[in-house]
């Protein structure tokens, strides 16, 4: 497999995972499977990704490892996330280790607790996400879909806040305080599905997207990147992934950051 | 023995790849609800979100027949453990949801038992006792093996006259639940729905018959699911 040269890598800022470099552009694998998941996650390690998000539920880290094996970017330059559900609570350490059997690697950059189990903090299923970190199974532990109040009542439980909350984030979802509040944390907000909950037809986003020569789709992962906010982006289509990439490379002016933060409570104009 | 003269399911439980898919999606709504549950979700909120969970992922509709009384759901699912009263779950009653979406006229199956809080020892031991029979239901499922043998293998792995289970026909163009003295084999390339119980618990999944066994298609947890 052709390694990439490192200059669209480069382009890519990173996230200090308190000591650990975090790739803020990343690839999402769901929903894909088997040899298209293989396919894609070689492809995106061609075009110059290097974080690659993954889930025991999305059934396809057996495909991801058949590409970690198959690509010549070492190791070392990559940054694997993934993740355990919420019905695996007490099958901790039995989720790790068949998530790191199925990827081929001894471990993960990110292991994150999928959603709340039962909408409860989940502090015993924690306890262990911190002990897999001591034993250098995992190098940073996350969770996703998690609120302030619940990530408030794992720091309280044992000390330890989330390197990374995981959620639906976009324009269509900007929350200032939010953002603030995990930032005060020094939790690494990290977007998936930023299109969702966004109107893409937004004015202000075609207009945005026009004056950079660039997709829609290019300005709401420009936007993150700008609030420092990790992104997932998923495509099968190198083309796309390219584009998704370079959206590194455009500059928003505060004025245009301002325009895209004030959708998601209808001022935009 | 095998009675190599009995029936065969029906042959249009073959299309295993479509099985597959219909089993996937079901899988889909199995975890469009374990997400969301917590104590105080409206069950009719969790059903929206399997609605929507299920159509993004292609499906449209369901097909379970049977609504019980104290039930709660679409035609997607199906949620038992809410107060009536106010249609919300509690920290007390485990919830068992049952999905069953149609995928081009495909069923799909698969059902849960969860619960939001530290389950006391009877509830536990229930859903061990119904993991367990659970598994030597699906161990007896071989090829050529007799499906009311299947039955046997559940009742005296549970040994409980609270337990129960049923192997569902899932072909077109009705789902029935197969007698328990059904003299027919299953054989590589059926696909049958099963579903179990034991007191407050219950499973059920889309199984495939292949010549080493029976393989869970959805792959929904077969064990009490601990939420807390």
């Amino acid at each position: 497999m052709h390694t990439p040269t490192g200059s669209r890598t480069d382009l890519v800022p990173t996230a200090d995972l308190r000591g650990r470099a975090m790739p803020l552009i990343g690839f999402g694998t769901h929903p894909m499977r088997g040899q298209q998941a293989t396919d894609a996650v070689l492809t995106a390690l061609s075009t110059g990704y290097r974080l690659i998000d993954t889930a025991t539920r999305y059934r396809n880290e057996d495909a991801v490892g058949a590409a970690l094996a198959q690509t010549d970017v070492p190791r070392s330059e990559l940054f694997v996330t993934t993740k355990m559900p919420p019905d695996r609570v007490g099958l901790e350490r039995r989720t790790l280790d068949e998530s790191l059997t199925a990827l081929g690697t001894d471990y993960v950059d990110l292991w994150l607790m999928h959603w709340p189990p039962g909408g409860h903090p989940g502090v015993t299923s924690w306890r262990e996400f911190i002990r897999a970190r001591e034993e250098g199974l995992v190098r940073a532990i996350g969770v996703s879909n998690y609120s302030l109040d619940l990530i408030d009542a794992l720091h309280d439980a044992t000390g330890e806040y989330p390197a990374v909350n995981q959620r639906q984030w976009g324009p269509g979802d900007h929350d200032a305080s939010f953002a603030s509040a995990l930032r005060r944390r020094h939790i690494v907000l990290s977007a998936h599905s930023p299109l969702r909950s966004t109107d893409l037809g937004h004015p202000a986003l075609a207009e945005i997207a026009a004056g950079h020569g660039s997709g829609v789709h290019e300005v709401v992962v420009a936007w993150n990147l700008h609030h420092g906010v990790a992104v997932t982006v998923k495509s099968a289509h190198h083309d796309r992934m390219l584009r998704n990439l370079t959206s590194a490379a455009i500059a928003l002016s505060e004025k245009e950051v301002e325009r895209i933060d004030a959708i998601a409570n209808g001022t935009s104009r | 023995m095998v009675e190599t003269a009995a029936p065969t399911i029906d042959s249009d439980l073959t299309q295993v790849e479509r099985a597959a898919a219909a089993a996937e999606l079901a899988a889909v709504g199995y975890t469009a609800v374990t997400d969301h549950l917590h104590v105080g979700q409206d069950v009719r909120e969790i059903a929206a979100n399997v609605d929507r969970s299920t159509r993004r992922a292609g499906g449209l509709l369901g097909w379970f027949p049977e609504l019980a009384p104290g039930t709660a759901g679409c035609d997607l699912v199906t949620i038992h453990g809410h107060d009536p009263a106010t249609a919300r779950l509690t920290a007390s009653e485990p919830v068992r949801y049952a999905l069953h979406p149609l995928l081009d006229g495909v069923r799909g199956y698969a059902a849960a038992t969860a619960v939001l809080s530290e389950p006391g020892a009877e509830l536990r031991a229930a859903g061990e006792k119904c993991s367990a029979a659970t598994k030597a239901l699906l161990g007896a499922l071989q090829p050529g093996a007799l499906l009311r043998d299947a039955y046997r293998a559940f009742d005296d792995a549970a040994r409980d006259r609270h337990a129960g289970c049923g192997i569902v026909a899932l072909g077109e163009p009705t789902a029935v639940t197969l007698p328990r003295d059904d003299a027919r084999v299953a054989e590589p390339g059926t696909v049958v729905g099963i579903r179990t119980r034991v007191g407050a618990i219950e499973f059920a999944e889309t199984v495939l018959m292949t010549a080493a066994g029976a393989e869970p298609l959805a792959k929904t947890p077969l064990r009490l699911v601990e939420l807390y």
